[in-house]
């Protein structure tokens, strides 16, 4: 009822709005618009800005007066102060920023009026007016209401799995070939990502969401097929508590382990192991430039015993790609160095596979500075592991640069071992290697000594690949990550607590033997 | 001081009471009832205000006709309903699109006919009987309606399946409901005329029907004999037009005299391979 009565509040302070300060406002409007909105969004408003061919989902076409995050019931026209919070607050997981920082209220609030003088029939359209949702307070998120809520997701009633998956992830049956209104690709949201949640992943945000759908996506309202909104909170409450968010760590600890180290991503030794959930963006240093990267998020977690190590890679792909048709893909032509999304799911582009790969400097004799983060340099090369899902295979490569070909190492030298899995639209991977390598080609893992490491990811449906062109120039269509440090925490060897106590004693002993002597002499 | 305390206090209790009247009012409605309010609901006349009809039935004629199909028709495209055992277990064949179907006779079906223009300024009474849109077999029934602005539009799944009902019209404000439940219904209203809105499912990409509005009653779908009827028009100068997903639009000039009874007939060609 506050939200609403707020809403209510600001729809009425901006309709009410008349006279010499409603025109500097939207002076003020056309001018913040024509600054910062119409590169993307466009003169018109129509969503088709200079850089728009670039960016997927696409800017906002603003004249038709449909917005993706409403308060209002479906079918109706989004509250004033909707425009106002996507402008504030930017959408995850889009080039949309959030302004809050950048403009004042003032002018948020003037350039959120004047996106409806791109549409100004709609929007003074009675008929379809706003009608805010009563979202409330949230019920309190206990296992009870979470356990409904799953059995909403899942089960008849609601059937979100159909879309959202099993798991969440965004790889239901109909998840392939979804398109929004404008005839643009778009994927049902991974619910697990909760740093790509366009509205929110709170309670509140979900619950409005699923009651006013997303408007111009397939998300539809599920206000008709969930009257009671105990079911909708239930179900806010379930998706809430998928959401999980990246880690803000730069050192993944790799724990020590009794025994052979674990050989699949299942096994329960992996609890023991913490778990960084690092960032990738799209590898846009070197052309072709690729900034609409699928993977954008990689688990990490790292084993090891005297021997050897292994690391758990566990990350999200919609579609399970195992083949490759080695082609290089076909780059638009022009002067741009960015590269269009690619159109629709596998169909207009070659086959690809889906790979991953850590990066670790090749070796970290040499000083503190590591190798240049985009596969090092002449100077300073980069050791590969990669697991490429078309045939399952591991290979140790080394690459002296980005545009430099990678190249494999010996065979006497490939010791990479892998085992992947793959379910509910998550790839779970195992690597592991001795940690001293036999080939002396590689660094070694040795205990308590940070050591960097990297990850690249492709995914084959969203059009990704690394290939070398005709001229012998390395390309690569992926998402990378930043270097990370992985460090082996120095396990305690019983031993350490033995010498502690002689220690103990020793200096225990003399003190007595000191004291006693000094007594003496006097 | 003393004044603006007393102003700023009394402004604050107007704006609790705002608040509060805003809050109440919308907080009475159960929410299964404001589930029933769609777009444009206040479009449809209220109760006890159904206009009268224009139409004077001493002198109202009659446009009938048969739209025709020659030639080689293109085949319908066939749908993998795999995914769906429910929906697939309701063909003895495959299910194929109903984009192109022609009858025996060489009549074709799913042609929307209606007047486009010569009704001048005439209201016409919106009928408060539904108009019913089904989705069974993983298909919309029927494939193409008509239905007057402000009537309602009454969706129901008979599917044991999920189904979500995202009409994308360019004059009238897009819906999008979700019907996860066999039997379940939701009544929509459309404010604007526009012919057709393309409805269709995101779940089953293959399901696809087609709405026209219209703001009299003017409009027909041929079926399986391929004929319409446009009765109790009033005498005038009329453009007749034909409208098929595939085939596109003709139209046609019909002057209707008082209590006459017109033929418009229309054919469309396919390939003559």
């Amino acid at each position: 009822v506050l939200l609403g009565a707020t809403l209510w509040l600001a729809g009425g302070a901006g309709s009410a709005q008349a006279g010499p300060a409603a025109q500097a406002d939207e002076a003020l409007g056309e001018r913040i618009y024509a600054e910062r909105c119409a590169f993307c969004h466009g003169d018109q408003g129509d969503g088709n800005g200079p850089v728009a061919d670039y960016l997927a989902p696409r800017p906002r076409d603003f004249t038709g007066a449909v917005f993706k995050l409403s308060s209002s019931a479906n079918g109706t026209l989004p509250a004033e102060a909707d425009l106002i919070g996507t402008v504030a607050e930017g959408i995850p997981g889009t080039a949309m920023p959030a302004w809050k920082d950048i403009l004042t209220e003032e002018e948020i609030r003037a350039v959120a009026a004047y996106l409806k003088s791109f549409d100004a029939e709609d929007w003074a359209d009675e008929s379809i007016a706003a009608q805010p949702i009563q979202v409330g307070q949230p019920p309190r998120a206990d296992e009870a209401l979470i356990a409904r809520g799953r059995e909403l997701f899942a089960g008849q009633e609601a059937q979100c799995i159909k879309c959202h998956g099993q798991a969440g992830r965004g790889d239901g049956e109909s998840a392939a070939g979804m398109t929004d209104d404008w005839d643009q690709p778009l994927y049902p949201a991974n619910l697990t990502k909760g740093w790509r949640y366009k509205g929110g992943s709170d309670m509140q945000a979900i619950y409005t969401r699923l009651t006013s759908g997303v408007a111009g996506s397939p998300m539809p309202s599920y206000q008709d097929a969930l009257p009671d909104d105990a079911d909708r909170w239930a179900l806010a409450a379930y998706v809430s508590s998928l959401a999980r968010q990246l880690s803000d760590e730069a050192v993944l600890e790799a724990a020590a382990h009794d025994g052979p180290l674990p050989t699949t991503a299942d096994d329960p030794a992996w609890a023991a192991a913490p778990q960084l959930l690092l960032p990738l963006s799209g590898q846009v240093v070197f052309p072709p430039r690729w900034q609409n990267p699928a993977i954008d998020a990689v688990g990490v977690q790292a084993l090891y015993n005297e021997e050897d190590v292994a690391f758990r890679l566990v990350w999200d792909d919609r579609f399970h790609d195992t083949e490759d048709s080695g082609a290089a893909p076909a780059l638009p032509a022009g002067t741009s160095t960015y590269v269009a999304p690619v159109a629709e799911h596998m169909t207009d582009h070659p086959a690809y596979s889906d790979k991953i790969e850590l990066q670790f400097p090749a070796q970290l004799e040499g000083g503190v500075e590591r190798p240049y983060f985009v596969y090092g340099s002449a100077a300073k090369p980069v050791s590969l592991w990669r697991w490429d899902s078309a045939g399952e295979e591991a290979r140790e490569l080394t690459q002296a640069g980005a545009q430099a070909a990678a190249a494999a190492q010996p065979e006497a030298g490939q010791q990479l071992a892998a085992a992947a899995t793959y379910q509910d639209g998550q790839y779970q991977l195992v690597f592991s290697r001795p940690r001293r390598p036999a080939d002396g080609q590689d660094i070694a893992f040795e205990a308590g000594v940070p050591i960097p490491f990297a990850i690249h990811a492709w995914d084959g449906s969203n059009g990704e690949t690394s290939w070398v062109d005709e001229a012998g120039t390395a390309r690569h269509l992926m998402a990378m990550s930043a270097w990370y440090h992985v460090v082996l925490k120095p396990e305690t060897p019983a031993t350490v607590f033995l010498w502690t106590l002689v220690a103990i004693v020793a200096v225990a002993g003399g003190e007595w033997w000191l004291a006693r002597r000094l007594r003496r002499r006097a | 001081m003393m004044r603006t305390a007393t102003l700023g206090l009394t402004l604050l209790l107007l704006l609790g009471l705002a608040a509060c009247g805003g809050g109440t009012e919308s907080g009475t409605t159960p929410a299964g009832e404001a589930a029933e309010s769609g777009a444009g609901e206040e479009a449809a006349p209220p109760a006890g205000e159904v206009a009268e009809s224009p139409v004077d039935p001493a002198t109202a004629g009659t446009v009938s006709g048969k739209v025709s199909f020659s030639g080689t028709p293109p085949e319908n495209e066939p749908i993998d309903m795999s995914g769906e055992p429910d929906c697939a277990a309701q063909y003895a064949d495959s299910p194929a699109q109903e984009t192109v179907l022609v009858n025996s006779d060489g009549t074709l079906q799913n042609a929307f006919v209606y007047v486009k223009s010569g009704l001048g300024d005439l209201t016409f009474p919106v009928p408060s009987e539904p108009v019913v849109l089904d989705q069974s077999g993983c298909r919309y029934h029927p494939h193409v309606l008509g239905i007057q602005v402000g009537q309602p539009l009454e969706i129901v799944n008979s599917d044991p399946v999920l189904h979500n009902i995202h009409p994308q019209p360019t004059e009238n404000r897009a819906f999008n409901v979700s019907q996860p439940t066999q039997g379940m219904k939701s009544t929509k209203t459309f404010t604007k005329p526009e012919v057709m809105i393309p409805v269709g499912c995101d779940v089953h990409d293959w399901m696809s029907a087609h709405i026209g509005v219209l703001e009299h009653p003017y409009f027909a779908v041929t079926g399986e004999d391929g004929s319409f009827s446009l009765p109790n028009l009033p005498p005038g100068d009329y453009t007749l037009v034909v409208w098929h997903e595939q085939f596109g639009e003709q139209e046609e000039q019909v002057t209707v005299g008082p209590s006459e009874t017109k033929t418009a007939d229309f054919s469309y060609a396919g390939s003559t391979g």
